[in-house]
């Protein structure tokens, strides 16, 4: 549907089309990234619409510069900052990078940690949001090129950040509450 | 070349939670429908008010009427030329680079900020005509100065308003600032 590098107007209907096609094929990544960023439920459900809102917003003025899911990644992470900032959490310095600092765990969050698949989203929750994008980036499957077309840094940077990524992810995964050492 | 097991196992870990997604294209829907109805509203109040009191100087073109509905556009041309000053340049694109979209979430932010700021002092200017027109244009028997009209019970609604909305701007002009703070930490580090 958006392929092509065609600059034709698209018509409503081809348009929700396209936006259907796109939700059916990225929407289950979307979800895991909302809830890499999203405090509970309510809040992931806010972030899902906001890029969806968005993506809708943008689709008229895809213009096959990068590919589909380079658009929908960069629209869902921009999306993502964006919701950071607004929740108002302050950014705290722990060394390597600025942190969210969560003051009030959610308890559904807390409930499900010890679940297995849960912890290694819960331990990418807790890393600065440079490593963490890198990380669900790269979990997606999108090679280095992609990754630093949807960030803007080079494929270099991709590299060391999630090499550092990594090192703290094994660190938290390894540590019986999730937290570092 | 290598296979990486621990990044493969990761991959495997993450991709095999599949979060239940609610339904995105109604909630859109809804929501571009609500987002028409707010440009539909603001054109149309800037219709009714503006609209309305070309009309009242029409139908009686006293002094007074004519100088509301003068004072009524002027100040509809400075809400307006106010709004685009502060959107130029700062349309975020949902499709820019991190870093990018950064950059315009600040100044987009450091323009709103600037925005609480302007509609303070409009609303002050505002305020201040529909008081002196008030009370001019009422009959010269029923004034007992001007300490008497601005603390009698009759105006007293519009001080309570007042302070209503300046206590939500300070608090919003606060939010901002606490929005910007951590969009400048933000922009520091994916740098």
């Amino acid at each position: 549907m958006g392929g092509g590098g065609e600059r034709r107007r698209l018509s409503r209907p081809d348009l929700e089309e396209w936006f259907d096609a796109l939700l059916a094929l990225h929407g289950p990544a979307l979800g895991r990234l909302a809830s890499s960023y999203a405090r509970g439920s309510g809040d992931r459900e806010d972030l899902l619409q906001e890029i969806a809102l968005a993506i809708w917003g943008a689709l008229p003025r895809f213009r096959n510069e990068c590919s589909e899911r380079t658009f929908v990644f960069r629209i869902a992470h921009n999306r993502a900052i964006a919701h950071i900032a607004r929740r108002r959490l302050p950014l705290v310095d722990k060394g390597e990078g600025l942190e969210i600092e969560d003051p009030s765990p959610d308890p559904e969050r807390a409930l499900s940690r010890d679940q297995q698949g849960d912890r290694l989203a819960e331990a990418i929750r807790r890393l600065p949001i440079a490593y963490a994008q890198v990380v669900t980036l790269t979990l997606e499957g999108l090679s280095y090129g992609e990754i630093a077309d949807v960030l803007g840094i080079s494929e270099t940077n991709v590299g060391a950040r999630l090499t550092r990524a990594r090192q703290r992810l094994r660190e938290s995964l390894r540590s019986p509450d999730g937290t570092r050492s | 070349m290598e296979p990486d097991r621990e990044l493969d196992a990761w991959r495997r870990e993450w991709q095999a939670e599949s979060p239940p997604l609610p339904d995105l294209k109604a909630r859109v829907e809804r929501e571009t429908r609500m987002m028409r109805w707010f440009v539909a509203a603001e054109i149309l109040v800037t219709v009714v008010i503006g609209g309305g009191s070309v009309a009242l100087a029409v139908l009686s073109p006293a002094m007074d009427m004519v100088l509301l509905a003068i004072g009524v556009w002027v100040f509809i041309a400075i809400a307006w030329t106010i709004s685009f000053l502060l959107r130029r340049g700062a349309w975020a694109p949902a499709t820019a680079t991190t870093s990018a979209f950064l950059d315009l979430s600040i100044l987009r932010c450091r323009r709103r900020r600037e925005a609480v700021l302007a509609q303070a002092v409009l609303y002050a200017l505002i305020l201040g005509f529909d008081l002196v027109w008030i009370y001019f244009s009422a009959a010269p028997a029923t004034r007992h100065g001007a300490v008497a009209f601005l603390t009698g019970p009759a105006i007293a609604w519009i001080w309570l308003v007042t302070a209503v909305l300046g206590v939500a701007a300070v608090r919003y002009r606060r939010r901002l600032t606490r929005e910007l703070e951590t969009l400048t930490g933000l922009r520091q580090q994916v740098n």
